[in-house]
């Protein structure tokens, strides 16, 4: 019967429809459902029934398409498992290796996304940026402002809507439980109106209240005093002994400016504070509606410039703009990226090893796949089918990386140090699971295709007629799986050269020398509250008591004390004026308080003059000893000693200070901290806090009851803070820095593991492979040490060119690392050839089994058994 | 006494079968048909109330092929009068015994039916 239009254009939708079904369903059947449709529509001779009976037909498919794809995948997912049952070493090394790289990078992932992404707890954080004081030429990127310097801001700018500054301040609880030293933050009204989030229980302080003694609590404090009670609000907390009406509770998120901060108070500055031009106080500001980081820092700079031309204190000062965000996970940025980048590494390289086993498998079927295929199975069902396999031990080793991602992570936050304490609130995040199932199914999809294409387009006269040795000698395919390990090896040497970096620069940090004596010294805080100690000489008294009391104990041989925390924050500083010379000096000069005992408890070498002896008194003249750096900068060509110098300047009224000692320098701030230009006063003024310092005969912390015993003689309701071995705040200091290496030496190990795997299995199938050629060789005339010979070189070979990318690359990646680094260069050539041992001695032990095993090939059994 | 090893699957292990794979095997059993005439066939016993889409048909096809109660031919029965390009189908022994199987549920189900008075019955 003659084909008409209408037929032809049924056919045709029709067609289309069919290509809903499953390739080889469509194959088998399509043409089949075409006629009998093609049948039915002549038979029938009313137009709208025909029309009727297409529409149906149609409709009929849609609904039966799906049933075919799930009944194919059923099918797939039978056989693949069949397969998984019987290559059970094949399935486990494969699913371990996916796990592997999903757990790293889910764990790391994790921890990167709830740092750099995650929206902040605060209403409107974007808006809110950190301003900071900077003096480019003194190389301080972020320095305190006074609080002139604070109104000069307010005053001064038109897109930033709201100021707020804040400073930290110890204070002693009394009243409720034991007496307990807090972490306060005192802040300007505008405080919240810059960082709000919604109080748990009642408010927060408002503009209106700069003055008055109200305190917000934190979700830590009012958990431990007040057991979670909201009757604390409107109860009071005596604060250094002056009572503070609670006003109301933050939520456990509410993190600014740090972790464990107990309460918040109104700053009421003194008037003394109000005038100084010290640097003492944070700023944190609201920009306006609409108004961008880089608009605001444009006119903050613009401001500090008018500021500097009018005012000489402000000479040579800059501001700068940090956002929120940047300003919490600045300084674990660098870190972050860099551990993210080589979980990447791990990752890619496991997936690559993966890769290499399915092309060696996908070679080592086509014998199976050629003769499935001449069976009459169509190459488009044999891929899928391969495919199947590929994608389910990628999803399975996706699935078992996520429960192992989840248990990583945790044991992470476990291990992470003190420092790392935002590193609690991480968990294992929904998208990230998502994203990493995602990535392993996709993996599963692009490198499954690869070897199964190949296996799916083989000769089956070839392959059959080849046997088992020929199966998988396809040039590509070894040519691929040699790509792939010198690609392994490249990514591993990046990882573990920066690795090795990071270890190197650990060791260069903790071999530093600080300057002074940090084993048997016991430190300790201890801040007496203004209200209780208002005379300066009570407080004098406490501590010249606690000091001679503490040097009675037993097992301490020598007790001072300084009012800077040492390896703490950063130390008091101010402009300062020489005698004699007309202008300021703006570099700042740290100030400390200290006893008379404080260089030779800490065993700071003297290099010229004197220490403060108990003749330093008020009344007497004002003394001070500076360090060397100091000497060398501000007196270059004279002797300090005996010159005079006042911090401010020359027309402030205060006394001018003489030079009687030089000490040697100190990293007082810690390793990663400059050598300041430093000077010292006699303690003669009764300062309020000091930091305690015990030398021991022994372990220092055990005399850290003694001493609190002592103190609680003196005055039993004053604590002591920051009890600690000086030698372990060194410890923590380096925490995050080991915490990180660490992480990284467990990336590396996990690269070179892969590694080894990937080449040590491409090996062993080549040797498989080859067996009858190495019999062939040694049967007339070669020797084992030529087979050797044979293999080494093809090591050789793989692992130069992995390693010479890798290292062109771990250069690359290194300079990138450079503000990780410590005390090296990027091409610190100690960590490369590290990294070039230990990777050549990887290469030895993977290669170590197959080459044994080429080695003892008898000829005679090989050859009876072809 | 030793029960004997049944070959092959048992045809009670098929039923009940579903409407139209029934129809299927139904107008198979006279004569092998391609699928137009089986479509034809039920069609015709149905009084066209039963037409079933090309779709479904095939979906049944398979079926039965995968489990074996019909087989394709790999000859034309009636080249004379039919297309080659139209492909053919028989019962095959399981799928006989499967269909009587089936035909014989059914008349037990309606021979209940008549006992409890649901039929009239037959004069």
């Amino acid at each position: 019967m003659p084909v008409t239009r209408a037929e032809r254009r049924v056919r045709a939708l029709f067609g289309a429809v069919l290509h809903l079904y499953p390739a080889s369903y469509r194959d088998e059947y399509g043409r089949e459902m075409t006629l009998v449709l093609i049948d039915r529509l002549r038979d029938e001779h009313n137009a709208a029934v025909r029309v009727a009976v297409f529409l149906g037909a149609i409709a009929s498919i849609l609904a039966d398409a799906p049933k075919q794809h799930a009944l194919v995948l059923t099918q797939d997912l039978r056989l693949a498992l069949r397969l998984i049952r019987r290559e059970r070493w094949f399935a486990t090394v494969a699913i371990g290796t996916v796990a592997l790289g999903i757990a790293l990078s889910t764990a790391v992932f994790s921890v990167g996304k709830s740092l750099l992404v995650d929206a902040l707890p605060y209403r409107e954080a974007e808006r809110a940026t950190m301003v900071w004081v900077t003096n480019p030429r003194q190389g301080f990127d972020r320095d305190f402002t006074s609080y002139p310097r604070l109104l000069a801001w307010r005053e001064h700018s038109q897109l930033i809507e709201t100021f707020a500054a804040y400073t930290f301040r110890q204070a002693v609880v009394t009243g409720i439980g034991d007496p307990e030293q807090l972490r306060v933050v005192r802040a300007t009204p505008e405080f919240f109106p810059v960082i709000y989030s919604e109080p748990v229980v009642g408010r927060v302080f408002s503009a209106t209240e700069e003055q008055t003694a109200v305190v917000v609590l934190g979700h830590g404090l009012w958990q431990r005093k007040f057991g979670g009670q909201r009757s604390a609000v409107g109860q009071t907390l005596r604060l250094d002994s002056i009572p503070y009406t609670i006003i109301g509770v933050l939520p456990p998120s509410f993190q600014f400016p740090e972790r464990d901060v107990d309460a918040w108070v109104p700053l009421q500055p003194s008037a003394d504070e109000r005038r100084s031009g010290a640097f003492w106080l944070r700023t944190v500001a609201r920009l306006k509606h609409g108004v961008s980081l880089a608009q605001a820092q444009q006119e903050m700079t613009a401001i500090a410039a008018r500021l500097g031309a009018e005012r000489l204190e402000d000479r040579e000062l800059g501001v700068a703009l940090v956002g929120l965000r940047d300003e919490i996970a600045g300084p674990f940025k660098s870190a972050l990226v860099m551990l993210t980048a080589a979980v990447l590494g791990v990752l890619a390289i496991a997936c690559v090893n993966v890769a290499g086993m399915l092309t060696a498998r996908g070679a080592a079927r086509r014998r199976e796949v050629a003769i499935r295929t001449a069976l009459g199975a169509s190459r488009r069902r044999v891929v899928r089918q391969l495919l199947t396999e590929a994608v389910m031990l990628f999803v399975l080793g996706g699935a078992l990386g996520v429960t192992l991602g989840s248990v990583l992570l945790r044991l992470l936050v476990r291990a992470a140090p003190q420092t790392l304490s935002w590193l609690r609130d991480v968990s294992l995040d929904g998208p990230m699971l998502a994203v990493a199932l995602g990535t392993a199914a996709l993996t599963g999809v692009v490198f499954g295709v690869f070897p199964s294409w190949r296996g799916a387009a083989a000769d089956v006269a070839e392959v059959v007629a080849s046997g088992v040795k020929g199966a998988g000698r396809g040039g590509l395919s070894q040519r691929f799986r040699w790509a792939l390990v010198v690609s392994q090896i490249a990514i591993a040497t990046i990882v573990v050269s920066a690795a090795s970096l990071s270890l190197r620069s650990l060791v260069q940090a903790q071999r530093v020398d600080v300057g002074f004596e940090l084993d048997h010294v016991l430190t300790a805080r201890v801040e007496l509250p203004r209200t209780k100690y208002p005379e300066a000489a009570a407080r004098q008294q406490f501590f010249d008591r606690l000091l001679e009391r503490a040097r009675a104990l037993p097992g301490v041989t020598g007790a001072a004390a300084g009012s800077s925390v040492l390896l703490g924050r950063l130390p008091n500083s101010s402009s300062f004026t020489i005698e004699g010379r007309p202008e300021t000096i703006q570099q700042p000069l740290t100030f400390d308080i200290v006893t008379p005992d404080f260089f030779r408890v800490l065993q700071v070498p003297l290099l010229r003059g004197r220490f403060f002896s108990d003749r330093d008194t008020a009344d007497g003249q004002r003394v001070a000893i500076i360090n060397a750096t100091a000497a060398k900068t501000h007196w270059p060509n004279e002797d300090p000693l005996g010159k005079r110098f006042k911090f401010g300047d020359p027309a402030d009224d205060v006394p001018w200070l003489t030079v009687v000692g030089i000490v040697a320098d100190t990293r007082r701030a810690g390793v990663d901290h400059p050598v300041f230009t430093e000077s010292y006063q006699p303690s003669t003024q009764g300062t309020r806090s000091m930091t305690v310092l015990l030398r021991t005969a022994g372990e220092p912390t055990a005399v850290a009851p003694a001493l609190r015993a002592v103190v609680r003689e003196l005055d039993q309701d004053q604590p002591l803070a920051r009890v600690a071995a000086l030698n372990q705040l060194i410890d923590n200091q380096t925490a995050a820095r080991r915490f990180n290496t660490w992480l990284l030496g467990a990336f590396g190990a996990a690269a070179i593991a892969l590694t080894a795997i990937g080449l040590y299995s491409l090996l062993a199938y080549l040797v498989a492979l080859r067996r009858h050629e190495i019999a062939v060789r040694l049967a007339i005339g070669g020797t084992p040490s030529h087979v050797l010979g044979l293999i080494v070189r093809n090591v050789a070979w793989v692992v130069g060119i992995g390693m010479s990318l890798g290292l062109a690359g771990a250069l690359t990646a290194a300079r990138s690392m450079r503000g990780l680094l410590f005390g090296i260069e990027p091409w610190d050539p100690l960590s490369q050839a590290v990294t070039i041992a230990l990777l050549c001695a990887v290469a030895v032990a993977a290669a170590w089994i197959p080459a044994r095993r080429a080695m003892r090939v008898d000829p005679a059994t090989v050859l009876r058994m072809e | 006494m030793p029960r004997l090893r049944r070959e092959g699957p048992d045809p009670d292990d098929f039923l009940p079968l579903p409407r139209d794979t029934f129809d299927v095997l139904v107008s198979l059993a006279d004569r092998d048909r391609h699928g137009y005439a089986i479509l034809q066939d039920i069609a015709e016993r149905t009084d066209g109330r039963i037409r079933l889409s090309p779709s479904t048909l095939y979906a049944v096809i398979k079926r039965l092929l995968e489990s074996e109660l019909i087989e394709e031919l790999s000859e034309r029965p009636d080249p004379a009068h039919d297309d080659e390009r139209r492909r053919y189908y028989r019962l095959t022994r399981l799928g006989r015994h499967v269909a009587e199987s089936e035909a014989a549920r059914l008349t037990r189900l309606l021979a209940d039916a008549r006992a409890s008075g649901l039929v009239p019955k037959r004069r």
